[in-house]
């Protein structure tokens, strides 16, 4: 299997070789992770979820990512390699550029739909939250009984275990964990390029080349709030010549968010999606009732009972939830029927974006949310949905502080970098750094937005 | 105001009329709720631990819409801290905080007042890991997930914390 280079082709990269003679074996290695049952899987869950719904070449999976992701990290980790000189530590780089490839196995199906039934879930029942992907993922990796561990065992046992934990660790603990976790890192550098590329926006442009060859390390200095001991947090930052670029770089993202990512009506789908899945979860031990059978993956896993472990975790991916959608939308529940039925023929709910209309005027726009809560609040989960997403030019949630490294920063002729809004002649308003949230309302009825309009603008109640 | 609006800012005249940090801000709450706060803020795990976007909302609107909370962004090296600090003096003489004894609550605030933002977002993370999560071996993954800021010094000023607010009960276990 490792007698001679392995070789893919990607709309967004071109030719992606794996070296045969890579000192280090990283590249064979990868090549054999890719062919395990954890990350195959991956073919079977879309990058964008139900975003191909409203951008409908938008059907690039986690598995085409997951290999850019990769891409990108041999090239970050270029730079670190030209910074690091003779101390260049190939065993480190190996573990890196591992997790990159790895970083997305897991996912769950259908993107954020499934992460908010989950969260949503965990608030009705109690107990304990619910696991992020990045466990999941960690699980996956360390799991005596899984392909990966098998293959990451066989060359050396200490790598699962140094995987699972710079993937599960919040801040990078040096210059070669900031090719995974920093603003412009491996994973956003790729699925930036390629969402923009795969649904066809012409939102910014990222020129992706031009931003790696002028990238530089440098150690910030970070003091939490007003504590007085600083950390020190090793990341990437732009020479001069790339702020321009750096610029474009991050209106892109932003635009993304705002153009792709919090689209009005993908974000009714994942609303729906949400629904379902909660309404599955609460009906979970009556199978029969919803057409599905016992040994659904969908109902194993969401059952109170479930344990959420990672046997059933791994049956679960797009084609699951597809396959039992279809299922549903025959069923016997009213609610799983409505909402698969509307799925399955891409039937979108009626949308009012009261932050479109009353977002200039925060107090009108608090009134109205306050009218339409009471207007909609028995309904809520059933005919009405309610969608709050949050986001700034950073983040997605808005009023969490900012991680440093995750910050665009830029060396100036004094030698310490300045986050890229604080250039007197930067194009990006710094007004973006703050938080805006979206509000929201979703309807199965035109009949019930009307009526939801006539609340929101005072006329009725 | 709504309740919730009205409760933080009872949390600020609790803590003298201001509370420095967005991170001190969030895990301040999160362990007056895990005390008896009841002020029915739903946390889940963010970058630094427990965090309510519920929360940040709340202060959002007092800063913004109701303007009786003051946000001073105090610049850094590499970008800024909050102060939220009340416009006003508040005269209303207070009984509880929530569902917490005001005498209590003041006292839990003053002690978490007096510990860096660092080791109180290790102690909030801890409460975190043993009760809601129920990581049995809460030090290790305290360590995998904040491997630059979990050193057994900090851990130790963490655990004394919890101690002080009489919440160690819960978390000293390992």
């Amino acid at each position: 299997m490792t007698d001679r280079n392995r070789r893919l082709r990607d709309p967004i990269h071109g030719l992606i070789v794996f070296d045969k003679n890579d000192r280090y074996e990283t590249d064979m290695l990868a090549w054999r992770l890719i062919q395990t049952p954890e990350f195959q899987r991956l073919r079977r869950i879309r990058q964008l979820g139900v975003s191909e719904f409203v951008f409908p070449g938008a059907t690039h999976t986690r598995f085409a990512h997951s290999i850019g992701v990769y891409h990108n990290a041999r090239k970050l980790m270029q730079v670190v390699r030209d910074t690091e000189g003779a101390d260049f530590k190939g065993d480190r780089a190996r573990v890196v550029l591992i997790a990159a490839l790895l970083h997305d196995l897991g996912h769950g199906p259908l993107s954020h739909g499934f992460e908010g039934a989950r969260k949503a879930l965990a608030q009705r029942r109690g107990g304990r939250p619910p696991e992020k992907h990045e466990t999941f993922t960690a699980r996956l990796v360390l799991d005596p009984e899984g392909g990966i561990r098998q293959v990451l065992d066989h060359l050396d046992p200490t790598l699962a275990d140094d995987i699972a934990r710079l993937i599960q660790a919040e801040d990078p603990s040096d210059i070669y964990h900031a090719v995974v976790s920093s603003s412009f890192d491996a994973d956003r550098l790729d699925y930036l390029v390629r969402d923009r590329y795969m649904t066809g926006t012409g939102a910014g442009s990222i020129d992706d080349e031009w931003l790696i060859d002028n990238l530089g390390t440098y150690d910030l200095r970070e003091c939490q709030d007003n504590d007085p001991e600083p950390r020190y947090v090793p990341t990437f930052v732009f020479k001069a010549r790339g702020r321009q670029a750096a610029e474009d770089f991050l209106l892109s993202r932003y635009r993304l968010y705002t153009q792709v990512y919090l689209h009005r009506v993908t974000r009714g789908f994942e609303q729906m999606v949400s629904a379902l899945l909660l309404r599955i979860a609460e009906a979970a031990d009556e199978p029969g009732r919803l057409g599905l059978d016992e040994a659904h993956p969908l109902i194993r896993f969401l059952r109170p009972d479930s344990g959420e472990t990672i046997t059933d975790y791994r049956e679960l991916d797009d084609a699951a939830v597809w396959a039992a959608v279809e299922r549903l939308r025959r069923c016997d529940d009213g609610q799983a029927r409505m909402l698969a039925s509307r799925l399955w023929h891409r039937e979108p709910l009626k949308a009012l974006d009261i932050s479109d209309s009353f977002g200039h005027d925060l107090e009108k726009l608090e009134n109205v949310r306050k009218r339409l809560k009471r207007h909609t609040d028995e309904k809520l989960g059933k005919t009405v949905f309610r969608d709050e997403p949050n986001y700034s030019l950073y983040t997605r949630a808005a009023g969490e502080v900012t991680k440093p490294h995750k910050k665009v920063r830029v060396l100036t002729g004094e030698g310490a970098p300045w986050e890229i809004t604080d250039f007197p002649d930067t194009v990006i308003d710094k007004k973006l750094c703050q938080p805006t949230r979206l509000t929201r309302y979703y309807f199965t009825s035109i009949e019930e937005l009307e009526t939801a309009r006539n609340v929101m603008l005072g006329r009725s109640r | 105001m709504s309740e919730r609006e009205h409760l933080v800012t009872a949390v600020l005249q609790a803590a003298d009329g201001q509370i420095i940090g967005r991170i001190r801000m969030q895990k301040v709450v999160y362990l007056l709720e895990q005390l008896g706060l009841d002020g029915g803020f739903w946390f889940s795990y963010h970058h630094y631990g427990p965090y309510s976007e519920e929360l940040s909302d709340v202060l959002d609107g007092l800063v913004k819409r109701e303007k009786t909370v003051e946000e001073e962004q105090v610049p850094t090296e590499n970008g800024f801290y909050s102060i939220y600090r009340l416009r006003s003096s508040p005269t209303q003489v207070r009984a509880s905080l929530g569902r917490l004894p005001w005498d209590r609550a003041k006292a839990a605030i003053q002690t978490m007042a007096a510990e860096t933002s660092v080791v109180i977002e290790l102690a909030a993370t801890i409460y975190w890991l043993r009760m809601r999560e129920k990581v049995a071996d809460w030090k290790k993954e305290l360590k995998i997930r904040k491997p630059s800021k979990a050193s057994d010094p900090d851990i130790e000023k963490a655990l004394a914390l919890l101690g002080r607010l009489d919440l160690a009960g819960c978390a000293c276990a390992s």
